[in-house]
């Protein structure tokens, strides 16, 4: 029996979700902290060995302090480490990460990165790993294709567990094209695998009886797709079906949230959304919002996000955006007969005929309203 | 507010022993007078009693004194919203004193007096308390606006209405559209706005440089330029990365197949050295086949040439005999030929003689027959030359006759003409002149200008006196002076000289010495013009040409003669027969001695040409003979030439038989050396040397190319790998990343503030648009008031007014007429004064309200530009008014006004004022 940790897709040094400045130091900071999780999983579960199935890195450029780092980090887990190189990281080329001095002077012992298409058979262990590293950024060929060659062997007596990095669905199929490192999933019972470990998709997912995508243990993006975990696989013995289970490893939470908003309570349902999320902290909110408020309202509502743009890890606005309608209330508090009564009245016809100057419309109305009410400072901003 | 009566006692010139006292029509009053009867002091002083202090002090209190010193006193009793208020007031200084009364339907509700009194009258007057001098026209309130001052009627209105009255006046209008134009609120908003949008924007709405808009887009253009320049770099190292793979690939590619090329070079090049060898082996056989082959055919050909050479000799001694007989036989046929020539030439020599003779005789003929023609032709000319030289001469003579007479008919017309003339003024002069008759039996003496006469006694004289004449009758018995009338006598006296003198100088010009010769010339005249006509006539009949043609003919003739005698006398030898006179027998002669010649020509031509064919032929003999010799000398010569060649080539390459036996040799060893030659191109196409050639070219070049291939790839490698493999690219990934976001955030930022700009633009010119939208609204009360004046005037005008943002200061527009503007400062004098009165009426009107709804306004000379054709209007101006307003009017020309058809309560009089020292 064998139980190890499938992870791939670390994306070491890539910048995260578009998002600049402090907080996206902070999210790369995080990726770097899920390897210290992912370590600790391993130590929980009592995993034999870790397998990444490539993309450890996002480029061949990613600073030197990202690879010291995370060698530092991975030199601290107890187990052994194996990993291929992704079509991110691919190895062969001459600026290679894997062939850039300080990773060959920093690598720990524990950390093996497997480079050719060969058996390797895991020292005390009856599992033979059948690594699939990508040489380059993209072939046309199968990368697995090696296996169901002599030279894979096919030994009954050891568990043989297929480590690669590609896409199993042809994208490009329907536009007349490829996809590159287009793995064949049947690959599994041609080479007599016990476990396929794939890397490149970013969610967890099941391809086959014994072929597992892990995804990336950090989300990266608001995709609604199980990101954030890496998989759990025991084996019982050469020929048996393998137990797998995700466990959260995450350390941000991505969210989308979509609302549409017209009355006060809309607003308020809102607020009360956002103050349910357990650590906002470490949240990343997509706002999709729309609809038609009045002048209060939309206060209300820009306080808000304007709150939750301070407190949430980040929040991006996306969607129609909110419209301003003034109440009658509203419109009477400037004033029917005097200027500010007559220029509200007419940004407010203007904002309420479709076309191009509606929006304006309605934003200059709401600049109105914040400088011309009563007891307003008058300057404006 | 409306004026009752005013009563003024010491004011300027107003002083003496009556005050002045005046009731005030509540609609209209015209005040008139001469200069200086006081119309304005009226009004003056009653302006003093309502706006100046009663204890003023100063100029404009020394100004109101009368000459005599004394103190001024008025009092002035006004209505205003239902009150009646007499307010007297007596200025002496510091010392002046006031009384107001208030009554309302006859009662008295208080009387104050002193300073209260002012103030009270200050209130009702609308007016702010003034300091210790004279009203300064800021604290006038409205009344500088009414009260129009002599000279001012033409002056822009609103220069006249203080801030004061331009906040009632505000408050009034703002009142009819709700509230003030702006509140304080509003200013301060708008004004931040407007620097706020100033601050952002180029007068032409334009982002300003250093606004968020212009900075956040240089900050995206440069986030721009760096994400591109990272991205570039990390494009050019992953396509370097790319390239390095690929030429790992092929370089292992190309290694493979290089030794394959070389050993295939190899076989190529041994196959070559085999070939190369066979190659001169066929070569040297050849040579020897072609040195052969060129013997025999030399042995060939000699052996033909000896054979046709022999053969030509034997054909040539055949010609030449037969050249021999020929030429014997021509010369027997040329010695019978010259005989006959002898005899043609002695024919031939006769006919010429003959002809000779017979053409002389017929040119002599010819010349005869000419000759005598001529001399006819000569006579017949000589004739008509004569008789056309006769008229010629009679023309001459009369032509000469009629020069002489040089009168025509407009002489004698204007001679007549002259004669009439002479008669006309003579009767003229007769017409004038004194006829007297006188008789005495003394003699008489008539003395008459320079002209003496001695008339006879007792018998009695008639004459004519056309001057001054004095007639003494005997020794002084009586003496008698005439002067005749005619006032012209004396020009008409001149006329008759000068007609006498004209009608003289005619004559001596036309060598006549009256009318009468002078028709008498001109009837002469005729006649010989008559014989002219008719000499001509005939002079035409015999020359049509003119003389000078006669003459033409007559001497072609004479030159014609002497040609024919000169042709005649060169044909004529000594003994020759006389030829006949008569013409026709001439002629004959003529034509015998041609018939003559023509026949011996005939014999002479045809001797000439028997001899001639005898010549031919003898020619054509001599040509035979002479080409018959020349063929047999020419083959004679070619037989020796063979006969030489024959020698030489038996001499040098034997003789028929001998070249025969060589050329048999000969053959047998060519056969030999033919069978070699195939032998050897059998193997050496077996070897196919061309396509070997073109192997070992392909084969070389491949090889060559391979090499150079892999030492480009391998230095295109080491150079990529320093590229790959240099640190510059390390942290490209985070920075482009970065950047990427940084990109984003920005164009957000960017996006977000477009939005802002926009809107706020929209903002301000909402504003801006709403308050010129209120401010017209505002205007309307005004515009109403004012439009029915100018229509009255103008017959349709429009006038607007603006507020200016800043000051809030009220302000004319164009005046529009037909579409035309017209700014107030460039109307006419009398156009500015009728408009100006306008305004101030409609401002009146609505000022009224704050003052139970009428006012006076007071109008000095108001009208003194405006021209008479327009009055009629200005004064229905002034009407269409007065039942809103109290008009009062001071003039010195009552009669400007006399149309308004007014009651004599509301027009007073005023006499001039003699100051008194």
């Amino acid at each position: 029996m064998v139980r190890f940790l499938h992870t791939s897709d670390w994306q070491l040094g890539a910048s995260m979700g578009q998002i600049p400045g402090d907080k996206g130091a902070l999210l790369r900071a995080e990726r770097l902290e899920a390897l210290e999780r992912i370590g600790a999983l391993a130590s929980e579960h009592g995993a034999d060995f870790i397998l990444v199935a490539g993309d450890l890195f996002d480029a061949h450029t990613v600073e030197n302090e990202v690879v010291t780092r995370a060698l530092e980090i991975l030199g601290r887990i107890a187990i052994p480490i194996y990993a291929i190189p992704g079509n991110h990281d691919f190895a062969g080329a001459p600026e290679s990460v894997y062939a850039r001095q300080r990773f060959l002077d920093r690598c720990p012992e524990n950390f093996k990165v497997l480079v050719e298409s060969a058996p390797f058979p895991i020292p005390n262990s009856p599992v033979t790993l059948l690594p699939c590293p990508l040489m380059q950024r993209h072939t046309v060929t199968d990368p697995t294709l090696w296996l169901t060659t002599d030279r894979a062997g096919t030994g009954s007596d050891r568990i043989r567990v297929g480590i690669a990095h590609g896409s199993v669905v042809d994208f490009d199929f329907e536009e007349g094209g490829t996809t590159p490192n287009l793995i064949d999933p049947a690959v599994t019972d041609d080479a007599r695998l016990d476990y396929l470990a794939l890397g490149d998709w970013h969610g967890v997912r099941q391809v086959s009886e014994k072929a597992w995508y892990c995804g990336t243990p950090e989300p990266d993006r608001f995709k609604e797709n199980r990101s954030g975990h890496v998989l759990l696989v025991e084996i019982d013995g050469p020929g048996a079906v393998p137990k797998t289970e995700p466990i959260r490893s995450a350390g941000c939470d991505w969210l989308r949230h979509k609302v549409s908003l017209h009355t006060t309570e809309d607003v308020a349902a809102l607020k009360r959304w956002f103050e349910q999320l357990p650590r906002p902290q470490k949240s990343l909110v997509r706002l999709d919002y729309e609809g038609v408020l009045g002048m209060d309202d939309l206060s209300r509502f820009e306080n808000l996000l304007d709150t939750q743009s301070e407190l949430l890890l980040h929040l991006r606005r996306r969607g129609d955006g909110v419209l301003l309608k003034p109440t009658e209330a509203e419109l009477e508090s400037l004033g029917q007969e005097g200027l500010t009564g007559r220029v509200a009245q007419s940004l407010r016809t203007l904002a309420d005929r479709p076309g191009e100057e509606s929006k304006a419309a309605s934003l200059a109305l709401q600049m109105l309203f914040q400088r011309a009410r009563p007891g307003e400072g008058g300057s404006g901003s | 507010m409306r004026l009752i009566s005013a009563k003024i006692e010491n004011f300027r010139v107003h002083a003496g022993d009556e005050p002045v006292e005046v009731i005030f029509d509540d609609h209209l009053h015209i005040i008139h007078g001469p200069n200086e009867s006081g119309k304005t002091t009226l009004m003056d002083a009653v302006a003093a009693c309502l706006f100046q202090k009663y204890n003023l002090t100063g100029k404009l209190f020394e100004s109101m004194q009368p000459d005599d010193g004394s103190k001024p006193l008025v009092e002035v009793v006004f209505e205003d919203d239902g009150h009646e208020y007499t307010v007297i007031k007596h200025f002496k200084g510091q010392s002046g004193t006031c009384q107001l009364t208030v009554s309302q339907n006859g009662r008295v509700e208080s009387t104050l007096s002193g300073p209260d009194a002012d103030s009270k009258l200050n209130e009702v007057l609308k007016l702010p308390n003034a300091g210790r001098g004279d009203r300064k026209d800021d604290q006038m309130a409205h009344w500088r606006l009414l009260w129009i001052t002599q000279g001012h009627s033409n002056d822009e209105p609103t220069e006249h209405i203080n801030p004061e009255t331009r906040d009632h006046l505000q408050g009034i209008l703002n009142a009819e559209t709700g509230g003030a134009l702006l509140s304080t609120h509003e200013a301060a908003w708008i004004a931040a706005l407007e620097k706020q949008v100033a601050e952002r924007f180029t007068s032409t709405g334009k982002p300003k440089a250093g606004s968020p808009v212009v900075l956040l887009t240089d900050e995206l253009a440069a986030i721009e330029v760096e994400l591109d320049g990272a991205r570039t770099k990390a494009s050019a190292v992953e396509q370097d990365s790319d390239r390095y793979l690929v030429n790992g690939r092929t370089l292992r590619e190309i290694e493979e197949q290089l030794p394959t090329l070389r050993t295939q070079l190899g076989e190529q090049q041994d196959k070559q050295k085999a070939s190369d060898i066979l190659q001169q082996e066929l070569g040297s056989t050849n040579n020897e086949l072609q040195l052969k082959s060129r013997d025999i055919k030399a042995a060939k050909g000699h052996a033909e040439e000896l054979s046709r050479l022999k053969q030509a000799l034997q054909t040539r001694e055949l010609k030449i005999a037969a050249s021999d007989l020929v030429i014997a036989k021509i010369d027997i046929q040329l010695n019978d030929e010259q005989k006959t020539r002898g005899l043609r030439a002695k024919e031939r020599d006769l006919a010429e003689d003959c002809f000779a003779q017979a053409r002389r005789a017929s040119l002599r003929a010819q010349a005869h027959a000419a000759a005598l023609r001529a001399r006819l032709g000569v006579a017949k000319h000589q004739s008509s030359l004569d008789k056309a030289a006769t008229h010629a001469e009679e023309v001459k003579e009369l032509a000469k006759k009629i020069a002489g007479l040089p009168i025509d008919d407009e002489d004698v017309d204007d001679l007549q003409e002259l004669h009439n003339q002479k008669a006309q003024v003579a009767a003229a002069l007769a017409a004038a002149s004194a006829r007297i008759t006188m008789s005495s039996c003394h003699s008489i003496k008539l003395v008459q200008g320079e002209n003496t006469e001695s008339l006879d006694a007792g018998v009695e004289h008639e004459r004519q006196i056309e001057q001054e004449a004095r007639i003494t009758i005997g020794d002084g018995e009586a003496s008698v002076l005439i002067t005749p009338g005619g006032e012209d006598l004396q020009e008409r006296r001149e006329r008759v000289v000068a007609v006498r003198s004209n009608i003289r100088d005619r004559f001596l010009e036309l060598g006549v010495d009256s009318l009468a010769t002078a028709k008498q010339q001109l009837r002469e005249r005729g006649q010989l013009e008559g014989q002219l006509t008719l000499a001509e006539t005939r002079l035409q009949d015999v020359a049509p040409g003119g003389i000078d043609s006669i003459q033409r003919e007559f001497d072609a003739a004479c030159k014609s003669l002497e040609t024919s005698e000169a042709e005649l006398a060169r044909h004529t030898e000594a003994d020759d027969p006389d030829l006949p006179e008569a013409i026709d027998d001439a002629d004959t002669a003529l034509h015998t001695a041609q018939t003559e010649q023509d026949d011996s020509e005939r014999a002479r031509d045809e001797a000439r040409q028997r001899l001639q064919t005898v010549d031919d032929q003898l020619a054509s003999l001599k040509a035979e003979r002479k080409l018959k010799v020349q063929e047999r000398e020419g083959l004679q010569a070619q037989n020796e030439d063979d006969r030489g060649q024959i020698e030489s080539l038996t001499k040098s390459h034997g003789d028929i038989q001998a070249l025969t036996a060589l050329i048999d040799a000969l053959a047998t060893a060519v056969a030999s050396l033919e069978a070699k030659r195939d032998d050897v191109g059998s193997k050496l196409d077996a070897l196919q040397p061309d396509l070997i050639a073109a192997e070992i070219e392909r084969l070389g070049n491949a090889v060559k190319n391979a090499e150079a291939e892999i030492r480009t790839i391998e230095n295109d490698q080491n150079h990529l790998l320093g590229r790959l493999t240099a640190n510059d690219a390390v942290g490209l990934n985070e920075q482009t990343g970065d950047l990427a976001a940084h990109f984003e955030t920005t164009r957000e930022e960017l996006a977000r503030q477009n939005a802002q700009a926009e809107a706020m633009q929209l903002l301000l010119q909402t504003v801006q648009d709403c308050r010129e939208e209120m401010t017209r609204q505002i205007m309307e009360p005004l515009r109403k008031k004012v439009e029915p004046l100018l229509r009255v005037v103008f017959g349709g005008a429009q006038l607007d007014f603006t507020v200016d943002d800043d000051s809030g200061a009220l302000s004319l527009k164009p005046l529009v007429r037909n579409r035309v503007q017209d700014p107030f400062d460039r109307l006419s004098a009398g156009t500015r004064e009728q408009v100006g009165v306008a305004v101030r009426l409609a401002l009146a009107q609505v000022l009224a309200e704050q003052h139970g709804g009428c006012l006076p306004v007071v109008l000095d000379e108001p009208f003194v530009n405006t021209d008479p054709g327009r009055l009629s209007q200005v004064l229905a101006m002034l009407n269409l008014v007065k039942k809103n307003l109290q008009i009062i009017v001071m003039t010195c020309d009552y009669g400007d006004y006399r149309e308004l058809g007014l009651d004599p309560k509301q027009v007073t009089e005023l006499a001039p004022r003699l100051r008194s020292k």
